[in-house]
């Protein structure tokens, strides 16, 4: 084996520096830097000129990689990303496609490495802290994979008027947070996301859901006519999701709900399904 | 690291390897991309997104060639491939531009590993996703800042078809936004 020495450092130096990168884009120079980022990317500076000043940003990369792979809800997200840009000293402002770009102004060129430093550190600590670590645990992983889709596909179904609320609380059943709550002024919807890495789990997630729609429909809102359904969602590309074993437990969670029942592989049927109990 | 890892292509690579060689019908002979319904109470749409059910010849599910444009620069889009059996992230995808990708190490080095845009996505035999550039992309650089030529190339190299083996048209609608800027960041307000 060849010995090592301090000279290595000249060579890891050079492979390192082979990553930086540099493309021109009208007053703004895009460059690639060796710091990967959590979608195995490399994390890309931008620098703009404007009014005599240097700005040193992110392009919008930060905001769009956490809502792709985040399973977190957005007001949490903006919560933490908010936390992170104030410790790093980190500005925030909108970009075209409305998306988030997270910047440092500059008075001098000298300082624009020290500036770069401090976004890059700010991009790998957020993005890490935000989806990174929530992808640890392979159970989890797939629940909150699901969880994610299943939120993105309602509000993109949602017809207009009506907002959701995922992972909320309603005052008449305490202590419960549902998968989500559809609202509109007079009355509410609630969706259970049922899912499980094995049969176990998966029954688990059953027998809670019943449990809370049972509450739901006993609470004085339903009693006033405002719930407008109880929505189970069935993670029907779960592992723990297997309809033969589960033949019981499935009537009783159509009973709980009130007849309403939408396997994933059959979301389509959502909009009839919120339809349906919307003219009521 | 998420969307990377592929179990199932991982198991059977091979069934994988004959599903991106085949030649793969679509069931439309068009790809209409038009502009997103806005999310999050935004009032205008940020992106154009489009998508075209694919004849898988799979053992089970279903499959789509899915494409995202950005309405603020057009020569900034993505277009992938979802196939249900090998998992819920896309198992073919193409980015005209962006961050690079970086590899893992296959015995080359650092430097080898980085892979710019405009390229190719592809599931190895490990089921991990590795970034890849052809001829085909880097002789056209230019015509990639057009969506229509640029999905097409993906097509190509995916060996996606239109029903009667034809090329299948890609129709980009922007409404009246549509732009290819060089500087998508000069309107950005930045207060010092």
């Amino acid at each position: 084996m060849t010995k090592i020495n301090c000279h290595i450092t000249e060579a890891i130096q050079k492979d390192f520096s082979s990553l930086w990168k540099c493309k021109h884009r009208g007053n703004t120079v895009e460059i690639s830097t060796p710091y990967l980022l959590p979608d195995s990317t490399l994390f890309t500076l931008f620098i703009t000129e404007q009014k005599k000043k240097i700005i040193i940003h992110d392009g919008g990369s930060i905001s769009q990689i956490v809502s792709e792979y985040c399973p977190f809800p957005d007001d949490e997200i903006k919560f933490s990303l908010d936390g992170f840009a104030a410790q790093h000293e980190i500005k925030q402002t909108i970009g075209a496609e409305k998306e988030k770009i997270f910047y440092r102004v500059c008075e001098k060129k000298k300082l624009i490495s020290s500036a770069a430093f401090d976004l890059a550190s700010f991009a790998m600590t957020a993005t890490n802290a935000l989806v990174a670590a929530s992808y640890e645990e392979p159970d989890v992983k797939q629940d909150d994979r699901f969880q994610r889709s299943a939120d993105s596909f309602i509000k993109a179904a949602l017809p207009v008027g009506l907002k959701y609320k995922p992972r909320h609380e309603i005052k008449e059943v305490p202590g419960v947070k549902f998968s989500g709550v559809i609202e509109r002024s007079n009355k509410i919807w609630i969706v259970s996301y049922i899912t499980g890495s094995d049969l176990h789990r998966f029954k688990g997630s059953i027998a809670v859901t019943i449990m809370n729609f049972g509450h739901v429909w006993d609470c004085s809102l339903a009693k006033n006519n405002g719930v407008g359904a109880t929505i189970p969602i069935v993670n029907t590309e779960a592992s723990g999701y297997q309809p033969r074993k589960l033949g019981w437990q499935t009537d009783m969670l159509k009973a709980s709900a009130h007849g309403a029942y939408l396997p994933w592989s059959g979301r389509n049927d959502f909009a009839g399904l919120l339809n349906k109990s919307t003219s009521l | 690291m998420p969307a990377e890892f592929f179990p199932k292509i991982k198991q059977d690579f091979s069934t994988y390897e004959k599903f991106r060689k085949r030649k793969k019908p679509a069931k439309g002979h068009t790809l209409a991309i038009d502009p997103e319904k806005p999310r999050n109470g935004k009032k205008t749409a940020s992106r154009c997104v489009g998508e075209l059910q694919i004849e898988a010849s799979l053992p089970s599910g279903d499959c789509k060639i899915h494409a995202r444009v950005s309405i603020a620069d057009n020569k900034n889009y993505t277009a992938r491939i979802f196939a249900d059996y090998f998992g819920e992230a896309p198992c073919l995808r193409f980015c005209s531009t962006g961050r690079p990708h970086i590899n893992r190490e296959r015995g080359k080095g650092l430097p080898d590993r980085v892979v710019p845009t405009p390229h190719f996505h592809k599931v190895d035999k490990r089921g991990i996703m590795e970034a890849y550039q052809k001829d085909t992309l880097l002789k056209n650089v230019k015509q990639i800042e057009d969506v229509a030529s640029g999905i097409n190339l993906f097509c190509q190299e995916s060996n996606v078809v239109s029903p009667d083996d034809a090329s299948v048209v890609v129709k980009l609608n922007t409404g009246e936004l549509g732009l290819s800027i060089d500087d998508p960041f000069q309107n950005v307000r930045f207060l010092p």
